[in-house]
């Protein structure tokens, strides 16, 4: 998912795969009413006010009349301090894999978080972090000895995306300076499919 | 976002001219980028790049040393950006990189100190480029500083070659575009926050009417008295 903005546009995000797997992550919300027989986790049961429920952001977003939405763990008010002091070296990748994305959905109107405050610094807090984080990956990707492993872990899934690019167009600069890129080279799809009818081969001989 | 390979740019290169000196004999050349002269043994004259690298792996032609591409004049150029932190000099040659290393790859045996322009030109490259990674951050910067910046948030860079913008292009943008979007949510986010409480004000303007229902009850009693 490299255009976050694809969050807010409805019928460019229904089909998207990593808008549908960043909808799948859970919400806690707290009934309004009192709801009798809901079916929301396959069972008919009767919500009284007040009853506290995780529900996926997809779902949510669509019973906001009936559930109040509290803001995850993860983009509340301690860990936008965190991530404002240092973004760096938070590991976004464990605070579910695709935390700006989700952070972006939290911001859209169907949500009625208790303060209007919170969200713009939520948002705030989102772009500083990206901004730094950014500049931090595009360093990493330029080091020296790079080890994409390691960083890697640590980036949730558009900042991945962004780092295997950048490395990509490295690799490519580095065979350029060498005068690599005007050789041919065998497609890999021929490599394999010629490896394995040697494999075959050979097993058929033994 | 449109990716450039670095052969692409070394493609566009190759269109420079450059001196040479022939080794055969042939009529004037008429070809689409240009007409090029008649070919005498020993006369030297100036052929684009593409065309001297394919006759000089022919053996027909001896490619010269360009004149900026000298020991003394790259030297000079290195301690020129090294005097300058933050912006890069005027290059030497607009495509100093693709061509150094073209001819230095293709045509060394008739250039002279190869290994001291191989290391200048490197030099050269990795203090422009730092410059540039410099001026990236600082817009990066920007960007999350949230006060617009005395210029109204136009950069502007000098001197730098297709190649090294080609270098950052990639991840910048990105960058960039991922801060717009963020930005413009937040500006969203700020109209609504202030609508709310423009809300409120009518709400309470709603009011008014019955405050002033009383007040007029009021009155009307006080001119009964």
């Amino acid at each position: 998912m490299s255009d976050l903005g694809i969050v807010d546009d409805q019928s460019a995000s229904y089909l998207d795969i990593d808008d549908i797997l960043m909808t799948e992550n859970k919400i806690s919300c707290r009934a309004r009413y009192d709801l009798v027989d809901l079916e929301l986790r396959r069972t008919a049961e009767d919500f009284h006010e007040g009853k506290k429920v995780d529900l996926p952001i997809w779902m949510a977003m669509r019973l906001n009349e009936f559930f109040r939405h509290e803001i995850p763990k993860q983009y509340n008010t301690h860990f936008q301090g965190i991530l404002n002091a240092d973004p760096e070296v938070v590991n976004l990748h464990k605070e579910g894999p695709k935390y700006f994305a989700m952070g972006l959905q939290l911001t859209s109107e169907n949500f009625d978080f208790a303060d209007d405050e919170d969200i713009i610094n939520m948002c705030q807090t989102l772009l500083q972090a990206s901004a730094r984080r950014v500049s931090w990956i595009s360093d990493m990707a330029a080091a020296d000895h790079y080890q994409q492993s390691k960083v890697d872990s640590k980036l949730d899934d558009m900042e991945k995306e962004m780092y295997a690019k950048a490395i990509s167009e490295r690799k490519s600069w580095e065979d350029w300076t060498r005068g690599m890129s005007n050789r041919l080279t065998e497609s890999k799809f021929i490599a394999k499919s010629r490896k394995r009818k040697r494999d075959a081969l050979a097993q058929k001989n033994n | 976002m449109s990716v450039i390979h670095p052969s692409e740019i070394e493609f566009i290169a190759e269109d420079e001219l450059i001196k040479v000196t022939p080794r055969f004999r042939e009529q004037r050349l008429q070809m689409i980028t240009g007409n090029f002269g008649p070919f005498a043994p020993g006369v030297p004259l100036k052929i684009p790049i593409w065309m001297a690298l394919n006759l000089k792996n022919r053996g027909l032609v001896i490619v010269h040393q360009p004149k900026w591409m000298t020991e003394e004049k790259l030297k000079e150029w290195l301690e020129s950006e090294n005097a300058d932190n933050t912006n890069a000099i005027a290059p030497l040659h607009y495509h100093y990189r693709e061509i150094s290393r073209m001819l230095l790859q293709n045509c060394r045996d008739n250039m002279s100190d190869i290994t001291e322009i191989e290391q200048l030109v490197e030099d050269i490259w990795n203090v422009r480029i730092s410059k540039l990674k410099m001026s990236c951050k600082n817009v990066m910067k920007t960007r999350w500083q949230m006060e617009i910046p005395d210029h109204g948030g136009v950069f502007k860079i000098d001197n730098f070659t297709q190649m090294e913008v080609n270098f950052i292009r990639g991840t910048f943008l990105k960058g960039l575009n991922l801060s717009f979007v963020m930005s413009n949510k937040i500006t969203t986010i700020e109209q609504k926050a202030e609508q709310h409480m423009l809300g409120d004000t009518t709400n309470s303007s709603a009011t008014v009417p019955t405050g002033s229902s009383a007040m007029s009850q009021f009155t009307q009693s006080q001119n009964q008295n």
